[in-house]
């Protein structure tokens, strides 16, 4: 390569660097865009955890119900403030605009995660959970593939309650273990703790390949 | 601090039980660039849409390939040869470059005692360097141990062949680009066969009995064929991609690069844009409610206005709104979704949150580029129902129909309007015997003035900062009007060059019927008048449409002047003239299960008539793969190498590589020969690919969007 193209290399990276937002108009060319994304984008994802300080502040600036979140694989924690009631479902956002779902305190769907959940079939698993119950549930996970195509996973959930714990000081819960197997997708297995009233005050569920684990937390209800 | 401590404590006990889904793992690619050996197929197929890259070297010869897995049971492929000292009359510089087709169908998949078995026809379109036909079986035997074993015709059957039916030409055509039925399964038969090991994910050893002994390359060029047995060894890294390592023919190495990707699973499903708005259930009170109504329309210009800042915190835009007691119809411009399912979904929550309680009806009509281009028909109880269902039920109740005669017209406050971008840019050129692959990079100021949506003009300048396109020297003469051969002539002076400068008119003329005019200067080479209209019904998988043009060839400086349609042959020195009219009738048909075809009957640019088929594979999520030909009055000879023109095209979303929603895609269009029969305008924005994203078929297929 001889100096002069060596130059002209340089001056169009400096130049692929310093256009890559120049102008009001966003529709670009995939190839450059693709190229900005791995070269500059940063996963803007807040990777510290949330301090008791953070979360007391939160809790102080708002009546709304709060929750807490953790993707495990990600490391990556956010607390979410209720936004919308529909029947038994409550919508949490997270200050970056990512949504969560809960039903009675099960995570049922996610927004904003990437390889989000888009919606269960929960009602069996659900209506054991509360109870506190073993038993055998049909559970269903819907997940968009990266070609946009719903992609819909059975499972057949074995629910175990187990231990008695100590949630908060005076506040007793059960954990509940259900082990979920498939045909088609990988097996998990989830815990919820459960309240006396049947409320999942805490849990840690499988969220996809895409999300994995994620705990969650209800700090006010 | 310890009640943080005491959950994850709790939750830590929780262990996911092992179990891995069975991963559709893809097969050890062969010199071929398809799944195979070292040289020799085998009977392996792809997953359903693998799309794969190969650049191999083996002695002399370079390869590198495109395969597509076209359906499950399908395969093709279209590769580049270039074999160094090879003596033939179109070699340059020694090296003989070629093209080749392959196509293979699985006739048996692998069951039970079953091997598979697949058939291939291999060059079979072009100058038979390397045609050949073979039947071969594979089988698992042991997990991760295969047996292959086959019959092969042509080049795989000249060693130690033995009699077949009929004989078979051994030439090497000039032109190529016929099919060579000719040949096909004549001349001696030979057997090959080999097995491959994979003692683990990564490795694969591969032992090979061939069956080709190299003939041509023996004779024309200075290749040694010692020994029938061949090994090689494959690497696969973590990506998906392999590296091949091969001695071959008892005195040669090889090296091999795989890559594969697959438009079904490249990305982040779903994307990572931010959250929907939740949908805002009403109470039985507020359902009832039609207390507002008394001010109905200083009601809905407060709820318009409300519904256009919360439309454009979701990137969307409202182009028109119109808000009665029951129903609410919106006009939508959204030129941030792929999917018009998510632009609807997004909308609909909006609306739920922002319209008075009494509205039960939502019509959302896409607007594209200021045509209505259809009608979706929500019911808001319905939303509120279903936000926690499956996608599908919610398509089932929703309905969609033609834009409404009474559709809400354009708001143009805030135009007229200017975008503009100083962004990079590329162009290639491919197959120049001189440089198989050229690039320019360089730099593009695009601009756009929005009279109103449907009045457009827009145009850039580029100025190229390296590249060696314009090192293009090889002239080659053509027995037509030169309307496409000049290309290196454009790309030695256009810089900087105005590659377009149009002003667009948009319209829909009636229902069902939409239009496009364009003036300027149409493309690189062309300008003039581009006028288009389009039949596409909402619900329908057929579309009709016809183009004119009226074109002059512009000056190869791509500026502002034109020369006339008049060409003069750099080689034989001959002068001939091309109509200003050209057009065409083309039919679309949308086969529904990921096929699209498309039909052009008409007159070319140098004015040939003809047809033009093409045949895509489509993804939900904006890939489309496919393949085109086209077939004019002018005979094989005149049109000279190839004998017709045919090519593959890549249209590949923006999505795909950033994860966030878009409706920009780019589409890379390799032709094994540019020639200037059977040569189309290359208008931009033709209408059917803009008004069928709106249409039934499309947004049911991506209907899961809807709640994302």
């Amino acid at each position: 390569m001889s100096f002069k193209t060596t130059c002209r290399v340089a001056l169009l990276t400096g130049l692929i660097a310093a256009l890559a937002a120049c102008g009001n108009d966003d529709n670009r060319d995939p190839v450059f865009e693709t190229a900005y994304a791995s070269l500059f984008g940063k996963d803007n994802e807040d990777q510290t955890p949330i301090s008791d300080q953070e979360i007391a502040e939160t809790l102080a600036a708002t009546d709304l119900p709060v929750i807490r979140l953790r993707i495990e694989a990600r490391k990556s924690e956010a607390v979410a403030l209720e936004i919308e009631r529909s029947g038994e479902h409550r919508t949490y956002g997270t200050a970056n605009r990512q949504g969560i779902v809960l039903r009675h305190g099960m995570i049922t769907a996610t927004r904003g995660l990437g390889g989000d959940l888009m919606s269960v079939e929960e009602d069996q698993l659900l209506s054991l959970v509360r109870a506190r119950s073993a038993g055998q549930a049909r559970y269903v996970q819907r997940y968009l593939t990266p070609e946009d195509v719903t992609e819909e996973l059975v499972y057949s959930c074995e629910i175990r309650p187990q231990q008695q714990v100590e949630v908060t000081p005076g506040v007793s819960g059960t954990t509940v273990r259900a082990a979920c197997s498939s045909e088609t997708a990988p097996n998990f297995a989830d815990v919820y703790i459960v309240d006396a009233g049947g409320e999942i005050v805490g849990s840690r569920q499988w969220l996809g390949k895409t999300t994995g684990y994620v705990t969650m937390q209800q700090l006010r209800r | 601090m310890a009640r943080r401590a005491g959950i994850a404590a709790l939750l830590a006990g929780a262990t996911a039980l092992a179990g891995a889904p069975h991963a559709d793992t893809v097969p050890s690619y062969n010199l071929y660039g398809l799944p195979g050996l070292v040289d020799m197929p085998d009977a392996n197929m792809s997953p359903d849409a693998t799309l794969a890259l190969t650049y191999g070297r083996m002695g002399t010869a370079n390869r590198g390939s495109v395969s597509f897995q076209i359906a499950p049971r399908l395969v093709g492929t279209f590769r580049y040869t270039g074999i160094g000292s090879f003596d033939h009359r179109a070699s340059v510089d020694g090296v003989y470059y070629d093209r080749s087709f392959d196509v293979r169908f699985q006739l048996l998949t692998e069951s039970g005692w079953r091997p598979s078995v697949v058939i291939g026809l291999q060059d079979f379109i072009g100058t038979g360097l390397y045609s050949a036909e073979y039947l071969v079986a594979t089988k698992t035997i042991a997990p991760g141990l295969q047996v292959t074993g086959g019959l092969g015709w042509g080049r795989l059957g000249s060693y130690n062949g033995f009699g077949g039916f009929g004989t078979r030409s051994e030439e090497v055509l000039d032109d190529g680009g016929q099919p060579t039925t000719d040949r096909w399964f004549r001349g001696d038969i030979a057997p090959f066969g080999g097995i491959a090991w994979s003692p683990d994910d990564r490795l694969t050893f591969k032992l090979e009995y061939s069956s080709d002994q190299y003939d041509l390359e023996r004779e024309n060029s200075t290749f040694e064929h010692n020994s029938p047995i061949n090994v090689g060894m494959d690497y696969r890294f973590k990506g998906g991609s392999q590296l091949s390592l091969y001695y071959a023919h008892g005195s040669t190495i090889g090296a091999q690069y795989t890559y594969t990707m697959n438009p079904k699973t490249l990305g982040v499903p779903g994307g990572t844009e931010t959250a929907p708005l939740p949908v805002k259930p009403r109470s039985a009170a507020e359902a009832r409610d039609l207390g507002w109504t008394s001010d109905i329309s200083g009601t809905e210009a407060s709820t318009q206005a409300r519904l256009a800042r919360s439309l454009s915190r979701e990137k969307l835009e409202l182009e028109g709104f119109d808000l009665e007691p029951n129903r609410a119809t919106l006009r939508l411009r959204n030129d941030t979704y792929g999917a018009t399912s998510q632009a609807v979904g997004r909308a609909a929550r909006a609306m739920s949150r922002i319209l008075p309680g009494s509205v039960e009806e939502f019509v959302i009509v896409p607007s594209e580029r200021g045509m209505p281009a259809s009608a979706i028909t929500l019911r808001r109880s319905d939303l509120e129902a279903l936000e926690n269902e499956a996608a599908a039920d919610m398509l089932a109740r929703t309905g969609f129909g033609e834009a409404p005669a009474n559709t809400p017209p354009m708001e143009l406050d805030d135009h007229p309007r200017f975008l503009w971008s100083l962004a990079p840019y590329y162009n290639y050129a491919t197959f120049d015997p001189d440089g198989p692959l050229r690039l320019d990079l360089g730099v593009a100021l695009r601009g756009q003035i929005e009279f109103s949506p449907n009045i457009v003009l827009r145009g850039s300048i580029g100025k190229k900062i390296v590249g060696n396109i314009d090192d293009i020297t090889r002239e080659s003469a053509s027995n037509l009007p030169r309307v496409r051969t000049d290309y290196a002539e454009y790309a030695r002076e256009a810089d900087p060059r105005i590659p377009r400068l149009t002003l667009a008119f948009y319209g829909k003329p009636a229902s069902q019927l939409y239009s496009r005019l364009t003036l300027g200067y149409l493309e690189t080479m062309y300008a003039g008048a581009s006028a288009e209209i389009l039949w596409k019904p909402v619900g329908s998988r057929l579309a009709l449409g016809a183009e004119l043009n009226y074109v002059e060839r512009r000056d190869f400086d791509m500026l502002f002047g034109l020369q006339g349609n008049e060409t003069t042959d750099p080689v034989t020195g001959i002068t001939r003239s091309f109509p200003h009219v050209n057009g065409h009738v083309s039919a679309y048909y949308d086969f529904g299960n990921g096929y699209n075809t498309q039909l052009d009957v008409g007159r070319y640019i140098a004015g040939d008539k003809g047809a033009t088929l093409t045949v895509a594979r489509e993804f939900a999520n904006g890939w489309r793969i496919g393949a085109f030909a086209t077939k004019t009055d002018v005979s094989s000879k005149d049109f000279g190498e190839g004998s017709f023109d045919k090519g593959l095209f890549f249209t590949i979303p923006v999505s795909i590589g950033t994860g966030k929603p878009s409706r920009s895609d780019s589409t890379f269009t390799i032709r094994s020969v540019q020639r200037d029969g059977g040569a189309k305008l290359s208008v931009s924005d033709r209408l059917y690919e803009r008004i069928r994203d709106n249409h039934e078929p499309d947004v049911a297929t991506s209907w899961g969007r809807f709640w994302r």
